[in-house]
């Protein structure tokens, strides 16, 4: 062990091995959250005792190997560089064996002190095959423990082997035979680099960047280049590499088939066949849900379902909370009477309100994450993907894009984060701009209640056409972003398909949990603020403080007024439905309750619905116009910030301009096309 | 030759090569896609997204030798390419489904 005061310990594996639930089988579940620095990868630290001593946890991002091309590789491969840690766990799972051992491969040409953590050893049983880990682990130099993170079974025998390994290191650097030629080369530059370079090799080993440099690693090119006597070892290797691929061919993908080659005889060796199975579980439910034809109905009502379950579910929650916070706490905020009125409106209309109506939408989302972690976990997720695909690609966008959009019908914001797994720039930028679109769970109660008032029989179809208008709205603007702002084609998607699995309790947890966090802070940041700015416009005017009861002479009435006298008077909606599209944009939840604010009827959907009807402020025409404005208008406060997170500031303004225009031009598409077939 | 986007559903083909950019050339090798190696195609949109297994050992003789270890493909995993990826791989079949 070094003289350090901390132990640091890292978790590398390939995607879906089951890392996520290992690095909570070692640190009990408690993590560290954060990003790594200056990019939105996120990074996840907790801790493991050892003889008593704390070691470190970090969980890097699931990788297939150390290259510079992707910011997860750079990122895992400057940990093991940078921060030195003690040991690296390279999970590796028994059902994709061949890719695992391709990663831990590449760990140890870095020098790490691996040891191998073989997953799902239970799954291979089931395909009919075992993995000889002690064989395994005599080929590559590393100990191996057999684990199955589902069920905790060799967890313990994992962390001894992590103990042992903070004694011994064992490395193995040479694990790859490159052939004569090849490994010819790398011995003259790995002498040339000691001699010239030697700043680097106390840090790295001298073959890993000899292989690097042949390879021609654009990062390790130029971390050599600014050294000193750093240029004479680039032009030597340059020359090397030249001379190489005349004899090879492409001198990198030669490097990588040997690397696989040696996976292969590996593996050969290793793998016991003990009875194949004639057909497998996942081999006969797919030949239904990614059936041709039947796939997508199958999809849709298992969407459908999970919209069901989010909102059956959770309604008696909904009504606690309601009644919890719109009702006691701020009965109890009003009681107070020892405060300044103008501070008692703030707290309880502005506050209160304001986050008690986020706040009802918590279980709704909730559950809907809930569904969603269990489809995922289950390995259906993955297949929509490939179901859509085909019908994306004719949109220039890959069939991943449809990940991102069907969590944010659950919450825009988790939606635009999850863009993070796309792999290409441009693909990626693009998702996060049209993810907005998704309409999430605060939209629907604008759709009911104004589909209650206006709509008669007609309005579960129109709510269903919102859903659909918004996936054919992202579609056509993902089109156009992909054409005239993120030029060139999409480079597609690679995906790991696993097998259908049991859903794990702990997973389905913790992915709701993490996507529910999302959508509750920012809850509690963002809309917050924006709650009290539009408490702030409703209860002053120019003549000063008004009171909660003076809506229409406010700010908010007046800026209302002014709207839907001039610019949305096109679209005949009246100064309430305009206060109300001003103030959805907070959230949009808030336009139902704004509504009832502005009648005096209170926030029962049913009772708006009522008044809404009562005062014939929409024709069903421009109700429906207005259901789709506040499908596409704005992203929401919280959902804007996420953007910005995602793709900076400039992005965030981009997302607000063109849906307000474009809310504007499909509200005006609508009315201006009923009036033109008749229609009031 | 055909792309891999057009194989039909179950068939065995052989990677004869890829006509891509140097990354995604890169992240297929790293994948196990390398040319000379054999794909399984489990699931086919002809011509759309296709899902493959990686056939571990590829070479003529272990494929005629266990035809149910090649046909498993296990060692491998599923893989889903989307249409865009799977246009770009050329391959050829070797056994019909």
């Amino acid at each position: 062990m070094t003289g350090r005061e901390s132990i640091k310990v890292a978790l590398v594996g390939i995607p879906n091995v089951g890392k996520s639930l290992i690095f909570n089988r070692l640190t009990g579940g408690k993590a560290w959250v954060g990003n790594w620095p200056g990019v939105t990868v996120e990074k996840k630290i907790g801790k493991l005792r050892i003889n008593g001593a704390e070691a470190e946890v970090v969980d890097l991002p699931g990788i297939y190997s150390l290259t510079a091309y992707s910011i997860d590789e750079l990122i895992a491969r400057n940990f093991i560089i940078e921060e030195n840690p003690d040991v690296v766990v390279c999970i590796a799972s028994a059902v994709n064996l061949e890719r695992s051992l391709y990663l831990a491969i590449s760990l140890l040409e870095l020098g790490a002190n691996v040891v191998l953590d073989l997953n799902m050893i239970d799954l291979a049983e089931k395909e009919g095959y075992k993995v000889d880990s002690a064989r395994l682990g005599g080929l590559l130099g590393v100990p191996v423990i057999e684990t199955i993170a589902t069920t905790g079974y060799g967890i313990d025998k994992l962390k001894n082997a992590i103990r042992k390994a903070l004694q011994e290191k064992g490395r193995n650097v040479r694990i790859v035979n490159y052939g004569r030629e090849v490994e010819e080369a790398i011995e003259k530059l790995e002498k040339l680099i000691e001699e010239l370079t030697p700043e680097l090799t106390s840090k790295y080993p001298a073959r890993w960047l000899a292989i690097k440099l042949l390879e021609g690693d654009s990062d390790v090119l130029s971390k050599v280049v600014k050294l000193p006597r750093g240029e004479a070892v680039v032009s030597h290797a340059r020359s090397l590499k030249e001379c190489l691929e005349r004899k090879v061919g492409d001198l990198e993908s030669y490097i990588i088939k040997r690397r696989y080659e040696r996976v292969l005889e590996i593996t050969k060796a290793v793998v016991r066949k003990v009875v194949a199975p004639a057909i497998s579980l996942t081999d006969a439910i797919d030949s239904v849900l990614t059936h041709k034809v039947l796939g997508i109905p199958f999809a849709l009502s298992i969407l459908y379902l999970l919209f069901r379950f989010a909102f059956e579910v959770s309604t008696p929650f909904v009504d606690l909370i309601d009644v919890a916070i719109n009702g006691y706490l701020h009965d109890l905020v009003i009681g107070i009477t020892t405060l300044p009125e103008w501070l008692t409106s703030l707290l309880a209309d502005g506050v209160i309100a304001g986050v008690g109506t986020v706040l009802t939408f918590l279980p709704v989302v909730a559950f809907f994450f809930l569904g969603f972690a269990v489809f995922e976990d289950v390995g259906y997720i993955a297949r929509i993907a490939f179901l859509v695909d085909k019908l994306f690609s004719k949109f220039n966008l890959p069939g991943k894009t449809i990940i991102p959009l069907i969590i944010g019908f659950g919450c825009n914001v988790p939606g635009v984060m999850a863009t993070r797994t796309i792999e290409d720039e441009n693909d990626r930028k693009t998702a996060a701009l049209i993810a907005p679109l998704a309409s999430c769970n605060a939209r629907l109660p604008v759709y009911l209640v104004i589909g209650a008032a206006v709509l008669g029989y007609s309005a579960g179809f129109a709510v269903l056409s919102m859903y659909a208008l918004g996936i054919l709205l992202a579609l056509l603007m993902g089109f156009a972003f992909r054409r005239f702002l993120f030029r060139g084609l999409s480079s597609g998607f690679v995906m790991e398909l696993p097998p259908y699995m049991k859903p794990n309790i702990g997973n389905v947890a913790m992915k709701t949990w993490e996507r529910t966090k999302k959508f509750l802070f920012k809850a509690g940041t963002v809309i917050f603020l924006g709650a009290v700015v539009v408490w702030f416009l409703s209860v002053t005017g120019p003549t000063g403080y008004l009171g909660p009861d003076h809506i229409e002479e406010s700010f908010a009435g007046i800026i209302g007024n002014w709207l839907s006298s001039t610019i949305l008077k096109p679209l005949g909606w009246d100064w309430r439905a305009s206060v109300a599209l001003l103030f959805g944009f907070i959230a949009k939840e808030v336009v139902v309750g704004t509504f009832g604010v502005l009648y005096g009827v209170g926030e029962e959907e049913e009772t708006v619905a009522h008044a809404i009807a009562e005062h014939h402020s929409f024709t069903p025409l421009t109700g429906y116009a207005y259901m789709a404005f506040v499908l596409i208008y704005i992203p929401c406060v919280a959902t804007l910030a996420a953007i910005r997170g995602e793709l900076g500031l400039k992005y965030a303004i981009l997302a607000l301009v063109y849906e307000i225009v474009l809310a504007y031009v499909v509200a005006l598409i609508i009315v201006a096309g009923g009036h033109a077939l008749g229609i009031a | 030759m055909m792309p891999l986007a057009y194989a039909r559903n179950g068939a065995l083909v052989r990677v004869v090569g890829i006509k891509a950019g140097k990354g995604l050339c890169r992240r297929l090798h790293e994948l196990g896609i390398i040319e000379g190696k054999m794909l399984r195609v489990v699931k086919s949109q002809g011509p759309g997204p296709v899902i493959i297994e990686v056939v571990g050992d590829s070479s003529p003789n272990a494929c005629r030798k266990h035809p149910s270890f090649f046909n498993r493909g296990v060692v491998g995993g599923r893989l889903l390419l989307g249409f865009g990826v799977a246009k770009k791989i050329m391959v050829e079949e070797v056994l019909a489904p």
